[in-house]
């Protein structure tokens, strides 16, 4: 199945601003955007950005792959 | 009757020309509309003094100072509140957070901010005790520092009732000073410590002890207050070391700090670190203001040259700032500039700003040993703390350098019989308010090209600009959460967010509705506003809306070496943006704009602005 991450702001410049995978497993979304953000060079932890639905809703702990099509990923702290 | 929720619609008006102590109501729909905080602020200038905006001195009598709350104050984990007025920064509104005690003070005294108006002919302080208000004499309080201050108001009041308050620097009218709170909290964007001190207001105190306004879903509102806690509790790296470990990985990790006035963005200092700083120099951790569970501040104490300083963190920008900015990396001496610019009522923002443009002015030979009195050098900690006094008191050069960073450089290139751009070139600033320490070249920040350039806040790091303007990316998301005013650190996803604040208030604004309209209304007002500017600055947008010149320079070390942005991008980028919003080539709202709105008294002044420019 595909499953669907969008980069937004200056993670869309360094990451792309999607990037799509087909998946024979249900993997764990926060995860699989953690481990795409580490070879995307990114500095970040998954603490520091948020991974949310298309439409801003929060994902639901423990969500999968196989649960969600796409997700919208950008930086937490914009401050500080 | 419209019955209005986490909101008391009442704000307390106290006018120091005459004494005079009032209260005012504000209807629900402008909170509605506007939300609250920032956003309520932009609309009481522009009711105010819009129409003569150009005229009003943001240090005279007209000016007003407004402390305000939000419909999330007290409510959503963490406490903020918002000082604003027309800025001596940037001649427009720039809503200044702070944490602080006295926001919730404020609406358990029943109000939802305070308005302060007029200037006394003496040093006075006020204390509001509930429906008790009095404009007390503060002539023993005025010239007192920080802790100084905090310990006479204690003895003055009994017990320790929250207090907004300014240092020697906000009553010399110094334009990077603060408003403080609690020893190191600054209100520091805006220069609203000047504004405080032409108002001869040393301090206000609030003691609050009632309940807070009824929410409109209770069952909802600590349904949601449970999960955000939850949310927010969890983000263990941050709880640990709060912002301080941006002083190791925003310079060596994402190159965007400033380093030896932004000549470079990254350092590989091992010293200069959280963890040195947590190892050495934190006294206690956590450290929180009301109600927030994030506990992200820490207590820091160094001795230096046989003094004790206590301060802070101290917090990433202070240590970029009063750090790196000035090549000084010893984090005791950090900490000794940080606490003696809190206890001075400095921002230190503005303030290291400032102080690096001076030095890389002195290393460049612009400025001379003449003009300064004594030797600059980056890193030495004797002359940038004496710089640092000198500012707050507006000795020497400090007097000129008071001014920040964007008038400074207009007057020492006046001095010097130099054309402006030939100083300018070095001041890291955008529309008088220098930029905070998150630089755009590396791009592995969050700050996107046109994120300070576009901002109707300048230099603001916790207000910028970027794209799609539909989304978390835009100035939008700030001014929202500066207009419900909430901690951007313990905020959560917009779904949430907006539940929490409809559960509040019994609204119903819903994600379109923020970007489409009510975060748009309170951008386009601050933008007018600030195009209007004067009444000795003024902003063309051909001219500056842009990043300063040091931003088209390609970085120089680090893993991101040769890295910049290019004009272009910033042009196209702006264009975008410009458009996203409803504003016309050059950024200024068009008709239509401001028409669907509902800001229909401001086109007529934005009709002048626009012939001004040659495009109406």
């Amino acid at each position: 199945m595909m499953f669907c991450i969008k980069f937004f702001g200056n993670l869309a410049a360094t990451a792309g601003p999607e990037l799509c995978l087909e998946e024979s497993r249900c993997l764990d979304v926060r995860l699989l955007v953690e481990e795409v953000l580490r070879s995307a060079g990114e500095a970040l932890s998954i603490e520091e950005v948020l991974v949310t639905l298309p439409d801003g809703s929060p994902l639901p702990p423990g969500t999968t792959t196989c649960d969600a099509e796409e997700v919208r990923v950008l930086r937490l702290f914009r401050g500080g | 009757m419209i019955r209005a929720y986490g909101i008391w619609g009442r704000l307390l008006v106290v006018d120091l020309a005459s004494g005079r102590v009032s209260a005012e109501s504000v209807h629900p729909v402008v909170y509605r509309m506007f939300v609250g905080g920032r956003g309520l602020a932009a609309y009481l200038l522009w009711r105010e003094l819009g129409r003569r905006w150009r005229e009003v001195d943001p240090l005279g009598p007209e000016n007003m100072l407004l402390i305000l709350t939000g419909p999330l104050t007290g409510y959503y984990p963490g406490i903020k509140l918002v000082v604003s007025g027309k800025s001596p920064q940037s001649n427009g509104v720039v809503g200044s957070a702070v944490s602080s005690h006295v926001a919730y003070a404020i609406k358990a005294a029943g109000y939802d901010g305070i308005v302060v108006r007029g200037a006394s002919r003496d040093p006075v302080y006020l204390y509001v005790k509930d429906d008790a208000v009095e404009i007390r004499d503060a002539g023993r309080l005025w010239g007192l520092r920080g802790l100084e201050l905090i310990g006479a108001l204690r003895k003055e009041v009994g017990g320790d009732p929250p207090s907004l308050y300014i240092g020697p620097a906000g009553e010399n009218l110094v334009r990077t000073a603060a408003v403080m709170a609690r020893w190191f909290h600054a209100a520091g964007y805006g220069g609203y410590g000047a504004v405080m001190g032409s108002k001869r207001l040393k301090a206000v105190v609030v003691d609050g002890t009632g309940p807070l306004p009824p929410v409109a879903d209770r069952d909802e509102f600590l349904k949601l207050r449970h999960e955000v806690i939850d949310k927010v509790a969890s983000r263990t790296t941050f709880r640990m070391w709060g912002t301080t470990s941006g002083i190791w990985s925003v310079g060596h990790d994402t190159s965007s700090e400033p380093v030896r006035n932004w000549q470079e963005e990254w350092h590989d200092r091992d010293e200069f670190s959280h963890v040195v700083i947590q190892r050495r120099h934190w006294v206690k951790n956590p450290w929180a203001d009301w109600g927030c569970p994030l506990a992200c501040m820490k207590v820091s104490r160094a001795v230096v040259d046989g003094n004790a300083y206590v301060t802070d963190g101290p917090d990433y920008e202070m240590g970029a700032y009063l750090g790196s900015d000035l090549g000084l990396f010893e984090v005791d001496k950090v900490i000794a500039l940080t606490s003696l610019a809190d206890d001075l009522g400095l921002c230190g923002i503005q303030t290291g700003n400032v102080l690096g443009f001076a030095v890389e002015l002195y290393d460049r030979g612009v400025l001379s040993r003449e003009d300064v009195g004594y030797e600059l050098a980056w890193g030495d900690f004797g002359s940038l703390k004496r710089l640092l006094e000198d500012v707050a008191y507006r000795r020497g050069i400090g007097s000129f350098l008071a001014e920040g960073t964007y008038r400074a450089a207009l007057e020492i290139a006046r001095r010097k019989g130099l054309p402006a751009e030939e100083v300018l070139r070095y001041a890291v600033q955008v529309k008088g308010v220098g930029v905070g320490a998150h630089g755009i070249r590396s791009r592995r920040d969050y700050p996107q090209p046109i994120a300070y350039a576009a901002s109707v806040q300048g230099g603001d790091h916790t207000s910028v600009a970027g794209l799609p303007v539909d989304s978390e990316e835009s100035e939008i998301w700030p001014a929202f959460l500066d207009s419900a005013v909430v901690c951007m650190f313990t905020s959560v996803e917009e779904a949430t967010m907006l539940r929490f604040l409809n559960a509040v208030t019994g609204w119903s604004v819903t994600r379109e509705e923020l970007y489409r309209t009510v975060g748009p209304r309170i951008l386009a007002l601050q933008r007018v506003l600030l195009l209007l500017g004067g009444p000795d600055a003024r902003w063309d947008p051909r001219v500056h809306d842009d990043n300063p010149p040091r931003f088209y320079e390609p970085l120089p070390t680090g893993p991101y070496a040769g890295s910049a942005v290019t004009r272009e991008e910033v042009s196209r980028g702006l264009a975008d943006y410009y458009k996203q919003l409803g504003w016309d080539e050059l950024g200024v709202p068009t008709e239509e704009t401001l028409k669907r709105l509902g800001l229909h008294d401001v086109v007529e002044i934005v009709r002048g602005i626009r012939r001004e420019l040659g495009t109406g």
